[in-house]
């Protein structure tokens, strides 16, 4: 893959708004990998959380916004406690929902839920998922 | 030290059985508490933004209304409540003027400086009971019982507000043991259960639980041992996901340590709401039984 890195995308919209959400530094981290080793989604993931952290550096917002990655986090708070920066990714991954669903871009769709489904699934569960999921 | 008992939604409702078995223990060990009159969601999850503090109303309610009731310390069961409580605390603590607007929000309960105790029940079991009277409350050792001590995130993570070593916690591991059981140690103990996934991805959140599992049975263990309502719901209720996955797949039992240890206290089994289990522990019930039996043999 070849692109083209200018100094403006190095001050990205998105990599402002992240940073001004979650309160982390992305220029903190030097890609060593250790957020992705650790995550138990990755497997599923299209981009992999050290991958999210470069894209976020670099201003790819397109590929930020449209990976399922921050959606399929289940904010484990691995990567967070592991990181040798300190950078508490899981906050990263908080901001990008939030910058989706801030424009009321939801996940999940609460009349989509089947009734059995909602009865045996325990409130902790749905709640939560409303949280992460829903504006 | 008066404890108020915060039950969170989920112990009033799917993890009734946790609840049951959890105010039996708290009963036996002598521990002086009660549930709270009032209170309301814990926030269901910690609010990871910087800039919305109103996630941190709900949490931080909950502390000032059990101070208002005069209460000590509060006492959770469910480790998400425990972690949201204990974390939402913290965070005002820390922060002067986060403080100073959580508070001016929550101004009919007076000025708070923040550092309220907050504990999960297995915190006040080892700590203020100690593991030597659990034992001799143990009067129907779970003998031989291979339980893998499985605490999932919240009780362990942040670092810094987690009740036991991250990487490596022992809290759950020396409470089995005081019950009589073996402990099994396994890597996979702090990993994630797969949590709210459970609603919109259930295919993801069967995949972690199964990973969790099978690593367990690699390691020996016959039972799983947690503290958390989710994790219960997705490592046991998730095992018929699971199976359409993996149509091989051997059910594994879950159980609730409260109910581990009220079994060993010698509650009857009956009133320990196993039957909501998908995968019921069949291999514990039958243990204790047949030791019951051999005690009795000899009259």
């Amino acid at each position: 893959m070849q692109f083209t890195l200018k100094a403006r995308d190095l001050d990205s919209a998105i990599r402002r708004k992240v940073e001004e959400i979650s309160g982390e530094n992305v220029y903190a981290c030097y890609q060593c990998g250790k957020c992705s080793a650790g995550c138990p989604s990755a497997y599923a993931m299209d981009v992999i959380p050290s991958q999210i952290m470069r894209f976020l550096q670099v201003g790819l917002e397109e590929d930020l916004l449209g990976s399922n990655t921050p959606w399929i986090c289940a904010s484990c708070e691995i990567c967070s406690v592991r990181c040798p920066r300190g950078i508490e990714v899981a906050r990263i991954m908080e901001a990008l929902r939030h910058a989706s669903l801030r424009k009321r871009l939801d996940r999940i769709a609460i009349q989509g839920i089947p009734a059995p489904a909602i009865k045996e699934t325990p409130p902790i569960a749905l709640v939560s998922a409303f949280r992460k999921m829903t504006s | 030290m008066k404890y108020g008992y915060y039950p969170g939604c989920t112990l009033k409702k799917n993890a009734a059985s946790f609840e049951k078995s959890a105010l039996h223990v708290m009963k036996a060990a002598g521990i002086e508490f009660r549930e709270m009159k009032v209170w309301n969601c814990c926030g269901t999850s910690f609010g990871l933004t910087k800039d919305m503090l109103i996630h941190q109303i709900a949490p931080v309610r909950n502390i000032l209304r059990a101070r208002q009731e005069g209460f000590d310390a509060i006492v959770t069961l469910c480790s998400i409540c425990y972690n949201t409580l204990k974390r939402a605390d913290s965070f005002i603590s820390s922060d002067s003027m986060v403080k100073r607007r959580i508070t001016g929000f929550l101004d009919e309960y007076g000025p708070y400086e923040g550092g309220f105790p907050v504990f999960h029940l297995l915190e006040v079991l080892e700590d203020r009971i100690g593991l030597g009277a659990v034992s001799k409350l143990a009067i129907r050792p779970l003998s031989g019982l291979r339980a893998a001590a499985y605490y999932g995130c919240m009780l362990v993570r942040p670092a810094e507000l987690g009740f036991d070593s991250m990487e490596r916690p022992g809290r759950l591991r020396r409470f089995l043991k005081a019950l009589g059981a073996e402990p099994v140690d396994f890597p996979l103990s702090t990993e994630c259960c797969g949590a709210y996934h459970a609603v919109g991805e259930p295919a993801t959140a069967a995949e972690f639980s199964r990973k969790i599992i099978d690593d367990a049975r690699l390691r020996g263990a016959e039972i799983i041992v947690t503290g958390c309502p989710l994790c219960h719901h997705n490592l046991d209720r998730g095992q018929a996901e699971i199976i359409r996955a993996w149509p091989g797949f051997n059910p594994m039992p879950v159980m609730y340590f409260t109910q581990a240890a009220a079994l060993a206290f010698g509650e009857p089994a009956a009133g320990l709401g196993f039957e909501s289990n998908f995968a019921p522990p069949q291999v514990l019930l039958d243990r204790l039984a047949g030791a019951a039996a051999g005690r009795e043999a000899p009259r």
